[in-house]
């Protein structure tokens, strides 16, 4: 069995290697869970007893008191402090005023500023709410590439690949200079606000959708790929609706062309990395298939009644906060006593006998 | 400004002056040993014990309490963490031999952390698939135990530069330090990670778990 990231050989934790392997393992383990400090509280206090019960410790003397404090003393500290306070909440801030979004996951550096502020852009990091008019910046060296994943005011799911530097106008609209951004409004109860994408070859106004549209690259102003439902592009009195399955590429000339596009594949790596991940604790192995599908471009076909009954009646616990929807897939069927096969776009879902035996159905 | 301004305790690099401390009944040691285990071992039974909360806390408070019961035993010839995960490993053990084998309908796959608890269970998946995300989640676990080992300030500092990817004057604000002392107390931190790490996972005792080691499906 391999292992992904393992132990450095002796030696390679020297001077700028130390910084790059440390570097590399804190970041691929992620942020760690925070742990619930009622807990740890409870834990040293019941170890505590038992430690002063066995050793004889004396009770921990109590604090001293402070008696009093010189008023002066006191007035001063208050005015530095309402000095240091103005001076930092006056500051242009990206996460200051109406929030627009929120930043759900970010993977390396993604750097966020108060749009017209002459600040320093800043580091952005999960949970910050995002103010309409700000600026997000992603890192765009393929050593370390920096995305983010954020949730709109209005519920959609919106990704920013590696290299992107995006406007975030409102909750319902993103200008885009450069890179690309993936836009998911999500289905049935869970559907968002539509999202519309700027970008100077025109505004594309997404209709049920999940849909990609990238600036400039390969000769093209910009090139457009629809995923589900449909993307309006409006330029001038111009509209040309794009369906999904279908890619749009908008040409420097401006003339339009219109090709049949994969909904799934390496070309939307990128999408599948940066999906914000699902709780799965408590759910059923159905409502995480339907997440995963979504995400990869799936859609999910049972082999068999049994496979199907397993996957409305297995409920899952746990967590999959490190792996890919992909990764998660193999893991949770397997975990759940299902086989699967991916074929032409198509998740097979089966019982393990069945589909070893006849492949795909 | 311009120093460093953790008031975190630094425990005493010899485990064996700690243990010794706290057998002569000194607060502060008991508080360092408190510190500095308590949430490494809360995260190391927590994943094993399927983010079960109250059951985490009975297992490490039975934990602490035989540990500190036979204080006098330790003899500082590996390190304190190992015995202590080994008997949180044993508690462990003890509880599902009591309670048989878990709930078949249950399947846990990842922790929080993504450690692995269900290695059994990926037998379906192709192997270096499968081996690779165990890898992962297994490294995941010793970066996160070693990073619970260190300094808070240490270890915030580098999930700041390393996961949040802040910059060295960013951290510097965040801690109220100059930019000097957060490179310096970067750097320190680096260092500490490093030797937790390898502790954890090369050293005496270390806590990478051989497949066989599997008993029920869970890694324990």
């Amino acid at each position: 069995m391999t292992r992904g990231t393992d132990t450095p050989p002796n030696g390679t934790w020297r001077g700028a290697a130390e910084e790059e392997t440390a570097r590399r393992l804190i970041h691929e383990a992620g942020p760690r869970t925070p742990l619930p400090e009622e807990d740890l509280d409870a834990i040293r206090a019941v170890a505590r007893a038992q430690w002063r019960e066995r050793y004889g410790a004396p009770a921990r003397p109590a604090p001293r008191r402070i008696a009093w404090m010189p008023v002066a003393a006191a007035l001063l500290a208050t005015a530095i402090g309402l000095a240091w306070w103005a001076r930092v909440t006056l500051r242009p801030s990206p996460f200051a005023g109406p929030p627009a979004a929120s930043i759900e996951a970010v993977d390396g550096i993604v750097r966020a500023k108060a749009g017209g502020s002459a600040a320093a852009a800043v580091p952005a990091s999960a949970g910050a709410p995002i103010a309409a008019g700000t600026n997000l910046e992603t890192e765009p060296s393929p050593e370390g590439p920096g995305r983010v994943a954020l949730r709109m005011g209005g519920g959609a799911s919106v990704r920013l690949d590696a290299g992107t530097r995006a406007h975030i106008e409102s909750p319902t609209v993103i200008a885009l200079a450069r890179g690309a951004v993936y836009v998911d409004t999500g289905s049935g109860d869970s559907r968002g606000d539509e999202i519309a994408v700027r970008l100077p070859a025109g505004l594309f106004q997404g209709i049920g959708t999940q849909f990609e549209v990238r600036a400039g690259g390969a000769g093209a102003e910009a090139l457009l790929r629809v995923r589900e439902g449909s993307v309006r592009l409006k330029r001038g009195r111009e509209s040309v609706t794009t369906p999904a399955g279908s890619e749009l590429v908008v040409r420097g000339d401006g003339t339009l062309l219109r090709r049949a596009g994969a909904s799934h594949g390496p070309e939307w790596e990128w999408v599948v990395r940066t999906a914000p991940k699902l709780a799965i604790e408590g759910v059923t192995v159905r409502r995480f298939l339907d997440w995963a599908a979504r995400e990869a471009g799936w859609r999910v076909e049972f082999a068999d009644a049994e496979a199907a009954r397993l996957a409305d009646t297995v409920v899952l616990h746990g967590s999959i906060a490190h792996l890919t929807p992909t990764e998660a897939t193999g893991v949770v069927l397997s975990s759940s006593g299902l086989a699967h096969s991916v074929v032409d776009g198509a998740l097979v879902v089966g019982t393990a006998l069945r589909v070893n035996e006849a492949g795909r159905p | 400004m311009g120093s460093e301004t953790t008031a975190w305790p630094q425990p005493p690099e010899d485990e064996g002056e700690l243990v010794r401390r706290m057998r002569a009944g000194e607060e502060t040691a008991f508080e360092m040993f408190a510190e500095r285990y308590i949430p490494g071992l809360y995260r190391f039974a927590r994943r094993r014990l399927n983010q079960d909360r109250e059951l985490t806390q009975e297992i490490v408070q039975t934990t602490l309490c035989k540990v500190i019961e036979k204080l006098d035993t330790f003899r500082g010839e590996a390190p304190l963490f190992t015995w202590l995960y080994a008997c949180c490993r044993n508690e462990i053990a003890a509880h599902y031999r009591r309670k048989g084998r878990r709930p078949r309908e249950v399947e846990l796959a990842f922790d929080d952390d993504g450690g692995q608890v269900l290695a059994g269970a990926l037998s379906g998946r192709p192997v270096d698939e499968a081996g690779e995300a165990i890898g992962r989640a297994e490294t995941s676990e010793l970066v996160h135990l070693a990073l619970d080992r260190l300094p808070p300030a240490h270890a915030r500092a580098l999930e700041w530069r390393y996961v949040d990817g802040f910059d060295v004057v960013e951290i510097a604000r965040r801690l109220e330090v100059s930019y000097k002392a957060a490179e310096s107390l970067l750097s320190r931190a680096r260092q500490a990670f490093r030797k937790a790490y390898e502790t954890l996972a090369v050293g005496p005792g270390n806590l990478r778990v051989p497949a066989s080691h599997t008993e029920g499906g869970a890694v324990l």
